[in-house]
């Protein structure tokens, strides 16, 4: 398959995760803001409440500063991160760094787990890059832990590891405990096993855990 | 600051951004309001049962119960607590579904504290 070039329905998939994506991430930035915002306030109750006084309560400015800074601090993190994602389709084919996929799209996806009361666990090897459509994947991955998350029960794990094996690469989405009622029988569906194919790798579900085998280069 | 009834209007502020919503309890306790937090739709329901705010400050992105199942929960124990609606969406559609579901009034994040107090003296004033 061509990879320099993404088939429309590849393409649509995508943009429904960056959708996706860009929805959480701005509730995210409200978020954080909302918290300075109240704290920016908060400081400014309190000098007015001393105004003529002996001086603001050190204690608990000191403590709302650290909170503006906490949340700045996550604002750019969340930033960064989709940032990353953003940039992912610069170049094509690009190199991805298994461990460090995993990584961006559990934080990207951390909203999500936490609606669900959801843990994520990662345990990849470290090292192994691919060659590949880096958005494709990214968007693959996206789509896995975040079917997973609806799937799995409230303050459960989901691990993901990430190995080599038998000269490819192995990524592997292990729930500790899903509803079954609701595990979709067609679950990896249309739109994973597209991206896969896109990015010649395989999506598959063996025993409630999702398989993806992908090549070293993709 | 000081709010202008005798009686201190009691709110409670379910949102599971613990920093946001302990910081505006703050605010809120120095302007003369008796305001509570809780951090998860079903802490919501359970509160409003046991505490029967006057005024329910209802964040619609929570774990467990999200804010329109806490309203129709609400409505199902037929509680008296009026509901304003805190939401981090974009639009202003959220909001007005959450009012047609029986919310009071609905508020965007980040939050105008003087828009909210007057949100909340009003529909404090609607019981």
């Amino acid at each position: 398959m061509d990879i320099q070039k993404s088939p429309r329905g590849v393409e649509a998939v995508c943009l429904e995760v960056y959708g996706m994506l860009s929805a959480s991430v701005t509730h995210e930035i409200k978020n954080t803001l909302s918290i300075i915002n109240e704290n920016a306030g908060l400081i400014q109750d309190l000098c007015a409440m001393v105004e003529g006084d002996d001086g603001v309560p050190a204690g608990r400015v000191d403590a709302s500063m650290q909170m503006i800074a906490n949340q700045v601090n996550r604002s750019n993190v969340i930033m960064k991160n989709l940032n990353r994602f953003s940039h992912s389709n610069d170049r094509i084919p690009d190199q991805a760094d298994l461990s460090e996929t995993v990584t961006l799209l559990v934080a990207l996806t951390s909203r999500f787990a936490a609606m669900r009361k959801v843990s994520v666990a990662t345990d990849c090897e470290s090292g192994h890059v691919i060659t590949t459509n880096v958005l494709t994947l990214y968007c693959l991955v996206f789509l896995i832990l975040k079917t997973l998350y609806s799937l799995c029960l409230e303050d459960t794990t989901l691990l993901v590891s990430g190995k080599q094996a038998a000269g490819l690469l192995e990524l592997r989405f292990v729930p500790e405990k899903t509803n079954s009622q609701t595990y979709p029988p067609d679950f990896p569906g249309e739109k994973e096993k597209m991206l896969a194919e896109h990015i010649g790798a395989t999506c598959s579900c063996e025993d409630g855990e999702v398989v993806v085998i992908l090549k070293e280069r993709g | 600051m000081t709010n202008n009834t005798s009686k201190k209007i009691r709110v409670l502020i379910a949102d599971d951004e613990f920093d946001f919503a302990s910081t505006l309890q703050t605010r809120l306790n120095l302007r003369d309001f008796e305001a509570t937090m809780v951090s998860s739709g079903e802490e919501a329901v359970q509160a409003v049962e046991q505490q029967k705010p006057d005024v329910l400050l209802l964040d619609l992105k929570m774990p467990d119960l999200d804010g329109l199942e806490v309203l129709s929960r609400l409505k199902e124990m037929g509680a008296e607590t009026k509901v304003i609606i805190l939401t981090g969406h974009g639009s202003f559609e959220v909001g007005r579904e959450g009012m047609e579901m029986g919310a009071f009034d609905y508020i965007m994040k980040p939050v105008d504290l003087n828009e909210l107090i007057v949100k909340i003296e009003d529909a404090h004033g609607s019981r």
